[in-house]
């Protein structure tokens, strides 16, 4: 067995480190998952950070081969908590991850089909709260961030 | 003297709704020229395009929206996003008849001369920031059916 090291900084600084192991028959999927469960911090965001990638290319890769490194990867979180319909979730990610990972992981996590899924936006605060840009960096925030995962209403056309 | 009084369009300019869209990154305000105004607005894949809003008698009658070529200002076809049937329910890009096809935007109601006696574009009390709404979640949200018109 391998181990993948975790730092993890919190937006107030805190500092808690994660040991996660893995075995070289396993696959990038199966190591992004038990990130998100036994660290608490989405998986796929801290793993492109370990490997220095932009995009994880195939998820179906085998560990065996990947450059690993060798010291813990120190990562600064944020914590989400997103609120979906009548449930909540609370989840760490990378400070400097686009709001676009909120939307998938959130998705995944309260089992929203991929076709529903792209009809969601987020918000800040609340339902109608103002909408965000899934664009942009998460940031630091000191205090647990609420967002949520809502579908804004039809916009009327010809057809509806 | 007293300064005069901005008129609506002005006020809706500087008001927190449409100012919260800027902060966000969904929209930039560019210019304005008369009656008419520019803005920028981005789709989620990070394109731009630029929406004039022709809006003579603002609030009363509501503003008329085309999109156009952010150098020649022109109306054309290259300047409009555009997507799939869903998407295409609302935006006409077809050259000879450009429009919007939404009860706010006046174009839309000339196509559907019933949709004036609900004076949707009144509803919110700020029609610009109304607008700019609507555009703003025709583009970025995914199941709407805006198609980039880069290869991501």
């Amino acid at each position: 067995m391998s181990e993948f090291i975790i730092e993890l900084i919190g937006s107030d600084d805190s500092a808690k480190e994660i040991t996660v192991p893995f075995s070289d028959a396993e696959t990038l999927q199966t190591l992004i998952d038990r990130v998100d469960e036994q660290a608490g911090v989405d998986g796929r965001s801290t793993v492109e950070a370990a490997l220095g990638l932009d995009g994880i290319v195939d998820d179906n890769r085998g560990l065996a081969g990947v450059a690993w490194p060798r010291e813990a990867t120190r990562i600064r979180t944020a914590l989400i908590e997103v609120h979906f319909e009548t449930e909540h979730k609370r989840h760490r990610f990378l400070e400097h991850s686009k709001w676009a990972r909120v939307h998938q992981w959130s998705c995944k996590a309260f089992s929203v089909a991929s076709d529903a899924c792209v009809h969601l936006e987020l918000r800040e605060g609340s339902p109608k709260g103002p909408p965000i840009n899934e664009r942009q960096e998460i940031g630091r925030h000191p205090e647990c961030k609420i967002v949520w995962l809502v579908k804004p209403g039809p916009e009327p056309n010809g057809r509806r | 003297m007293a300064a005069a009084e901005p008129d609506g369009l002005t006020k809706d300019l500087q008001s927190a709704e449409f100012l919260n869209g800027e902060i966000a990154g969904f929209w930039k305000y560019l210019k304005r020229v008369g009656d008419r105004v520019y803005i920028a607005i981005t789709a989620w894949d990070g394109d731009h395009y630029l929406i004039e809003l022709t809006c003579d008698n603002y609030s009363v009658e509501p503003c008329l929206g085309r999109f156009v070529d952010p150098e020649s200002l022109a109306c054309v076809e290259s300047a409009w996003p555009q997507g799939n049937e869903t998407f295409g329910a609302w935006f006409k890009w077809q050259p000879a008849n450009f429009f919007i096809c939404w009860p706010g935007d006046r174009g839309g109601i000339a196509h559907h001369a019933d949709w004036r006696q609900q004076k949707y574009w009144q509803q919110t009390g700020n029609p610009l920031a109304q607008y700019m709404e609507f555009l703003r979640t025709c583009l970025t949200v995914r199941g709407n059916g805006y198609r980039p018109r880069n290869k991501l």
